[in-house]
């Protein structure tokens, strides 16, 4: 029985950890891997202390700070159901274990919504991808789809607007819904045609993507893409627990000390239902979860 | 050693070699790329054995674009020159070695 269990280790779960190896806790992470969304994101200028780094160096720092301490970091492994049993909780992996544990901070983030339409899941890393930052330039000159609306769309669009031959912006709403500014940008291209009211039925291919077909306002379109970018939001890493109350977005609500509805379940980070998404306040809350767990052990 | 090669000497590297050979497709660009590489360094001096290399997409798309690498890191496997796996996305070190240790004991 260990006194706490931290799932995900980006920077909620890596802060939560670093504050329990510092009380002393006997813990566990168990962890897909170390940084989290972090890892993909460009360049960082308001994680105080740092003026200026990249995602990736970020990271490393945070993995350098977790190694600092001793305690049983399971990486690379899943959780798939959190349950409670008496006053404890069964965090099950999917290496096929089952750990035990007096308290639960869930730190899990979030990853990318599928669109869920045949060909997708077939043609993922054969020309259908989900960050144009890392695989944008391998379609230097090929035309592209980027699937979306909002502000991750518009920026996949004009990242790909200088590099594919010709972007579609695939949009499932009557108006894009991102910033005004980028949208004036994506409209002054002339190498993107942006198609609203556009509805994705199915990617198709041979060995990589070789179009898509698309509905327009009740319309049928074939486009011929190499490559699909989907950019449709992000949706929280929550579905392996059901203990807790959720929002209608399945973020888990907690209150200012971390707190979930249920005792001795904490959670942090992108997951839970605090609006604003950053870096620096998933760390706040890792420390504020793991502060919450000692308390609570030493009450309980 | 973890090597660094290019399109030009691709042929020698990896398709003329017998035995086992990794390839780590990556970018500057990529976060998950850069994770990736203390991954391979620390597998390329444990396993001295199989051999680890590294192309630069960014400045060779040749041989990429002929094995059809849309997603990156991309590593892919390579058995006296014909590849046999393809690992695509970032895995952590004890998951990596799982991929690695695979092939030891075959």
């Amino acid at each position: 029985m260990k006194d706490l269990v931290i799932i995900g280790a980006g920077p909620a779960g890596i802060t939560a950890a670093v504050y329990a190896a510092r009380k002393k806790l006997d813990f566990s992470v168990v962890t897909q891997d170390i940084g989290g969304q972090t890892v993909w994101s460009g360049e960082i200028e308001n994680y105080t202390g740092y003026q200026f780094i990249t995602g990736p160096d970020l990271a490393q720092k945070f993995r350098e700070h977790l190694e600092q301490h001793k305690f049983d970091l399971r990486e690379g492994i899943e959780v798939t159901k959190v349950v409670k049993e008496t006053s404890n909780f069964k965090i099950q992996t999917s290496k096929g274990e089952t750990l035990s544990a007096k308290t639960v901070i869930i730190a899990s983030g979030k990853k990318p919504r599928l669109l869920n339409v045949p060909g997708e899941a077939e043609f993922k890393n054969r020309g259908v991808t989900y960050c144009a930052t890392c695989d944008g330039p391998l379609f230097a000159g090929k035309e592209v789809a980027v699937i979306g609306g909002g502000n991750s769309a518009l920026d996949a669009t004009l990242q790909m607007m200088k590099i594919a031959s010709k972007v579609y912006l695939v949009n499932i709403n009557a108006e894009l819904g991102g910033d005004a500014v980028m949208q004036e940008r994506v409209g002054a291209s002339g190498k993107v045609e942006i198609l609203n009211q556009a509805k994705t039925l199915e990617i198709s291919g041979d060995k990589f993507v070789r179009g898509m077909r698309v509905e327009i306002a009740g319309k049928p379109r074939e486009l011929k893409v190499e490559g699909i970018f989907i950019e449709i939001g992000l949706i929280p890493n929550s579905g392996f627990i059901d203990l807790v109350k959720k929002n209608k977005m399945n973020e888990i609500i907690i209150n200012c000390l971390a707190e979930t509805s249920e005792p001795g379940v904490y959670a942090a980070g992108d997951v839970t239902s605090v609006p604003e998404k950053q870096i620096i306040i998933a760390a706040g809350d890792g420390a504020k979860a793991s502060l919450g767990a000692f308390r609570y052990l030493s009450t309980h | 050693m973890l090597k660094e090669i290019s399109d030009m000497d691709f042929s020698k590297e990896v398709e003329a070699n017998e035995g086992i050979v990794f390839v780590d497709f990556w970018a500057p660009w990529c976060g998950p790329c850069l994770l990736m590489t203390p991954v391979l360094e620390r597998m390329a001096q444990k396993y001295p054995g199989i051999k680890f290399c590294k192309v630069n997409t960014s400045e060779n798309m040749k041989k990429a674009g002929e094995l059809g690498v849309t997603g990156i890191p991309c590593i892919v496997v390579y058995k006296d020159g014909k590849e046999v796996e393809r690992l695509t996305g970032f895995r952590p070190g004890p998951v990596f070695e799982g991929s690695v240790k695979k092939y030891i004991q075959n």
